[in-house]
């Protein structure tokens, strides 16, 4: 069977494509930062608390619940953009995963009201309770970001959709050997950005030991990263390495921004800086989130190219999005004025 | 037909959708009413300075957080996940559509976590006014939000000019926007009220528990109040096509809806009661209550919205199983396994006895596993189909979707038609074997005396109808039973003449059958040339069916002496088959139509119609004449309705199209009304009376013509089968105009042609059963047998040629003259031909 007959027409767009790779990457970089704050804070949280400090745990912990509501509303967004310009590969993939992608809901849900309760009832537990609970709320976000790897792979890869017909239920991308370093490439991404986020917080509340703990992580967590980044890259296949390695200019110049951004986020963090560090990590995250895009193009090129899709034009619906979102970002940043207003003078 | 499908069984049938559903609109509502709740109390707090109000909107918060932030947020992505699944091609239609309006929505709901996550965490250190603006802020960005989301939801019920257009605007300011909008923002309201209820019962200063729980049940009562009002307006701003599925169509809307006012009237009531003061015990528990009353308001209007949806996902334009409206002609063309991209390969070749029943699976998991699951909660497919057999449910797929547009057309190949068929009956509802109809073989019956050298008199009859039949229970009567026997005396001589006056002719059943007027005199009727009397005699003797009663006919002088006897068999039936498609049983001995077959078919009436027959037959027979007009009744029905024949055909014939007569007349009628010379050379009812589709319009023409209702409807949805138009095919009046012998035997001779349809006898006089021959004096059906069983038939029926003839021939045929004449003739005189020339 050509896994090319399964590939689902694509529908004509309703403004010229490249407008939602755009909103895709700067969203989907939003929520990658989030999300990499959220995750890798409470596995720092946890592997502290694990070892008998919980002052982490505790003080990442109350942040959780916001930092989840604010991760989730920051992945719809590039969600959305994904399925116009990529719906017809991933509605596909999310179909062949069947229930464990609507499970991604149940421990999102889990998670969610974990943390929730952690949060409200932290003094009236153990601290067992709490690590168990703890524990198992993270193992739900982890649960999330390993099947979202799933689909984000499984939907690049047709030829690997026939084994619809030939298995019995869902299926995961398991059998694709990229899968691993791709999730362990953002864990522990995620991990260097919880760093951060806790030095951000010990900074915030003059923290030393934060600011220190939160360092280290991010720094150490980095160095491996770029290992598993390496790893990673290697698993691709031969010709879409060699596009990163030179073959195709941009692609190349876009790893090496991140490379180069990781470098100074590096430098940032082992000069302590945290500051400093949140620029170059923003910069990393954004490099790193156009090389994802990168390799999905390359991965795509041999059965579709988006630049084939036809555009209807209907840009009015486009300037009602940019009307919300100008009025919108205006105020959600009157309303933070606002919150920092309250919160001057204090820690 | 582009994606593949995510196999359900038991949480099949849009389950995942509805479960998720209904609860996140409840919450998704009171995120945008509670909002707006949450400020106006912090405002009355500091207003009335009231630390206990102010105490209570704080604790309000963290519950709207909790339930709003966390559960709202993720069951709304949890939709988004689960139309994906189950209906990918729609939603990436609709996402291609309104992604700006869905960015928008986003932006909305950034912003309402903002605000929510800061009004949350600053009660203690923000400003009063500033937490205020935080809190109307939030309310704005929610209120937006369902603003948005309003004009995609109603794009799916109406897309309005959209469909033309394709324009968003178009889309997105649809019909029932305004109307809609207003709708949910007072469920909003509403929704403020019932979820604070849960809050404020338990404050635990008394005073400011009595004035928040009051304070609810006003935002409940006239939220609910309001949700009425706009909900009158929102019905009725919907199209024709939506408000009829909505307030006419749909039997599962009058479901919901009642469970719309039931559940109104009880959160109602429940807001009024909690306005009482009551002990936190009981008003905490009652508070839930109202909490669940509400769930299923809303509940029950979502399906109510879903339902007058059907057939759609997006009206006019995806189908609820996501095939596209515009895809079916080409679909139907190729075939729906050709067609999907993720059919198994194996059946790409073709449907074969091998994969027959795999092909089915597909096909259900295609077509139909959407909104039927396999031994699930919801729309349960077993229960709905456990009374068809294969043919029944094949009749079923064949109209789905073309009168009843609840549920949409089986698209693809007879082929597939007939696999899905198959896998449904045999491998889900585990009916292998297909139940044969039996028709006895009665015993034969002597004959009647006759001594063609002695006998000065020969007694002809026959039946009006070759197998007349009727179907009756005690809870409706579409056809009594009823035959009529016609008889004329002919007096033998070298010049026969037919006796009227000087004669009596008097008739008997064979005893053991039931019936009325069993025996008695038959009527004169001189203008006619002819005796004929009706009966009722039901095939039953002694309890076993029989469908050919014998009668004996006596003719006697006016002094009482015999002249003359024969017997008649008196063909009638209840073998209707009805139960094919209305399930049931068979009423008594294999034949009859059982009170639960009749239920169905009500109950189907009812459904698409409008009606209340069911109801109406606990209190007394339906009597189909009651509305409808029939000739064979005599019954001038009522209103402006099709005659009843008219009606069934037409109706009947959006489900049987494409079958010959086997399959589609005989499923209903008696499978031995055709008998005798017409059934021996294979002619068939279409011979005569046209496919079942050209028949229908034949009668819905006639009707039409007349400018009855509801004729047009039928003929719109039936496609002629031989006759390339409608308007080729005659009008006629059933019982009335009906197919002419003379239309093949023209001049009485061998036929060159078989096929009788669209020609109709204009008067009834000319039906075949009352038409006398060119002298007009002996009866076609003297000679020729009663209709549909003309000579040589089976053994009871021709007991008249074995009485005159010794032979099972027509009587006089090939100059047997003397059956009549007392010498042989030359001529053939009643008609050309006769055997003679």
């Amino acid at each position: 069977m050509n896994p090319a007959s399964l590939i689902p027409l694509a529908e004509p767009l309703p403004i010229h494509w490249a407008w939602f790779d755009v909103l895709l990457i700067v969203t989907f970089t939003a929520h990658v930062l989030f999300m990499n704050a959220l995750v890798g804070s409470a596995i720092i949280g946890l592997w502290r608390a694990m070892r008998g400090d919980g002052s982490v745990a505790h003080d990442v912990g109350m942040k959780l619940p916001p930092l989840l509501a604010l991760t989730i509303n920051m992945g719809v967004a590039p969600l959305l953009f994904l399925q116009v310009n990529y719906g017809h590969f991933d509605y596909v993939s999310s179909v062949l995963m069947g229930g464990w992608w609507l499970a991604v809901i149940a421990a999102l849900m889990f998670s969610y009201y974990g943390f929730y309760t952690y949060k409200f009832r932290y003094e009236s537990m153990g601290q067992t309770s709490r690590n168990v609970l703890y524990a198992a709320s993270l193992a739900g976000l982890l649960y999330v970001g390993f099947m979202f790897s799933n689909n984000m792979t499984l939907m690049l890869r047709p030829d690997a959709w026939t084994e619809y017909f030939t298995t019995i239920g869902s299926f995961l991308n398991t059998s694709d050997r990229v899968l691993y370093p791709r999730f362990l490439h953002f864990m522990v991404g995620a991990i260097a950005i919880g760093g951060l986020f806790i030095s951000l917080l010990g900074q915030w509340r003059k923290n030393d030991e934060f600011v220190d703990v939160g360092m280290v992580w991010f720094t150490r967590a980095t160095l491996i990263n770029v290992g598993v980044g390496f790893w990673f890259l290697m698993a691709l296949p031969s010709g879409m390495i060699l596009n990163f390695l030179g073959s195709n200019l941009p692609a190349t110049m876009t790893i090496i921004a991140s490379l180069v951004a990781a470098g100074m986020l590096l430098s940032a963090g082992f000069r302590k800086h945290p500051t400093q560090a949140v620029t170059w990590a923003v910069l990393t995250v954004f490099f790193m989130t156009c090389t994802r895009h990168w390799v999905r193009t390359f991965y795509l090129d041999p059965w579709f190219r988006i630049e084939t899709t036809p555009v209807t034009n209907q840009y009015s619906s486009f300037y009602l999005f940019l009307g919300f979102l100008v009025v919108g970002l205006a105020g959600i940043g009157y309303m933070l004025k606002l919150y920092f207003k309250s919160r001057e003078g204090r820690a | 037909m582009e994606y593949p499908i995510w196999h359900l069984t038991t949480l099949g049938g849009g389950f995942w959708i509805a479960f998720i559903a209904t609860i996140h609109v409840y919450v998704a509502h009171f995120a945008v009413g509670g909002g707006l709740f949450l400020v106006l109390t912090e405002q009355a707090a500091y207003r009335s300075n009231n630390i206990h109000l102010l105490e209570y909107a704080k604790k309000h918060t963290r519950f709207f957080l909790l339930l709003t932030m966390a559960f709202g947020a993720v069951s709304g992505v949890a939709i988004w996940f689960t139309v994906a699944l189950l209906a990918p091609q729609a939603t990436i239609t609709l996402i291609h559509q309104f992604v700006f309006g869905w960015a928008a929505e986003w932006v909305c709901f950034l912003g309402e976590i903002v605000a929510l996550i800061i009004y949350y965490y600053t009660w203690e250190t923000m400003n009063r006014r500033d937490h205020v603006i935080v809190g109307w802020l939030y309310f704005v960005f929610g209120w937006f939000s369902l603003f948005l989301i309003n004009g995609i939801v109603g794009f799916m019920l109406t897309p309005g000019d959209w469909l033309q257009t394709k324009d968003f605007w178009d889309g997105f300011f649809n019909p029932s926007f305004w109307s809609s909008l207003v709708f949910r923002t007072m469920f909003s309201a509403a929704c403020a009220g019932l979820f604070g209820f849960v809050t404020a019962t338990r404050i635990q200063d008394e005073e400011t528990r009595m004035t928040v729980v009051r304070s609810c049940s006003a935002w409940t009562i006239a939220g609910v109040l309001a949700v009425f009002a706009s909900g009158y307006w929102y019905v009725n701003a919907l199209p024709p096509g939506q408000f009829e599925m909505v307030m006419f169509k749909s039997h599962r809307v009058i479901g919901f809806m009642q469970w719309f006012w039931v559940f109104g009237v009880l959160t109602l009531l429940g807001g009024l009661a909690l306005a009482f003061r009551m002990p936190r015990l009981m008003s905490f528990p009652l508070a839930l209550l109202v909490l669940l009353a509400g769930q299923g308001l809303f509940g029950s209007f979502e399906f109510i919205r879903e339902a007058g949806r059907k057939p759609y996902l997006i009206w006019d334009t995806a189908y609820s199983n996501s095939i596209l409206k515009s895809h079916v002609p080409v679909i139907n063309q190729q075939g729906a396994i050709a067609r999907a991209k993720w059919a198994p390969p194996e059946l790409k070749g073709g449907i074969t006895g091998a994969n027959r029943m795999q092909a089915g699976e597909f096909l259900f998991q295609l077509e139909c596993a959407s909104c039927h699951s396999i031994g699930g909660p919801m729309n349960e497919i077993r229960k709905r189909t456990a009374m068809y057999d294969l043919n029944g449910l094949d009749a079923f797929l064949t109209g789905m979707g073309k009168l009843n547009k609840y549920m949409p057309p089986f698209v693809g190949s007879v082929d597939e038609r007939k696999a899905l068929g198959v896998y449904i009956v045999q491998e889900l509802n585990g009916k292998t074997g297909v139940e044969t109809v039996v028709i006895p073989v009665p015993e034969m019956v002597e004959p009647a005396p006759f001594d063609p050298d002695t006998a000065e008199h020969v007694l002809v009859a026959w039946a009006d109808q070759g197998m007349r039949f009727y179907a009756q229970s005690d809870k409706w009567t579409l056809l009594p039973p009823g035959n009529m026997i016609r008889a004329q005396l002919i007096l033998r001589d070298v010049g026969p003449g037919v006796v009227i006056d000087d004669a009596e002719i008097a008739y008997t059943i064979e005893p053991g059958f039931e019936g009325d007027k069993l025996m008695g005199i038959l009527d004169r009727h001189g203008e006619a040339g002819r005796f004929e009397g009706r009966l009722v005699v039901r095939p039953y003797i002694d309890g076993k069916f029989n469908p050919l009663p014998v009668a004996t006919l006596e003719a006697r002088n006016n002094a009482g002496e015999m002249l003359a006897t024969t017997k008649l068999a008196v063909p009638t039936s209840d073998q209707m088959g009805c139960r094919n498609c209305h399930g049931g049983e068979w009423a008594q001995d294999g034949s009859g139509v059982a009170t639960s077959t009749v239920e169905n078919i009500l109950a189907v009436h009812d459904r698409m119609n409008n009606t209340n027959h069911v109801e109406r037959s606990e209190k007394g027979s339906i009597l189909c004449v009651e509305c409808h007009d029939d000739p064979a009744q005599n019954a001038v029905g009522s209103g402006n309705r099709p005659n009843l024949s008219a009606a069934i055909h037409g109706v009947h014939a959006v489900f049987m199209a494409g079958r010959d007569a086997e399959e589609s007349c005989l499923m209903c009628h008696p499978r031995n009304t055709l008998r005798g010379s017409h059934g021996e050379i294979d002619l068939t009812c279409n011979n005569c009376h046209g496919m079942i589709e050209d028949h229908a319009i034949s009668l819905l023409k006639g009707e039409k013509a007349k400018g009855k209702d509801g004729v047009d409807k039928l003929l719109a949805v039936i496609i002629p089968r031989t006759m390339g138009t409608q308007e080729a095919i005659n009008p006629r009046t059933p019982w009335e105009n009906e197919p002419d012998c003379l239309t093949c035997h023209v001049d009485f001779a061998a036929p060159d042609t078989d096929n009788a349809f669209n020609t109709w006898v204009e008067d009834p006089k000319q039906l075949y059963s009352a038409r006398r021959d060119e002298m007009g004096a002996v009866g076609c059906a003297a000679c020729h047998g009663s209709p549909h069983a003309t000579y040589p038939v089976g053994d009871r029926d021709n007991v008249q040629p074995l009485q005159y003839m010794d032979t099972a021939r027509t009587l006089g045929a090939n100059g047997a003259c003397t059956v009549c004449h007392v010498e042989s003739m030359q001529d053939a005189v009643h008609h050309p031909g006769m055997g003679l020339e």
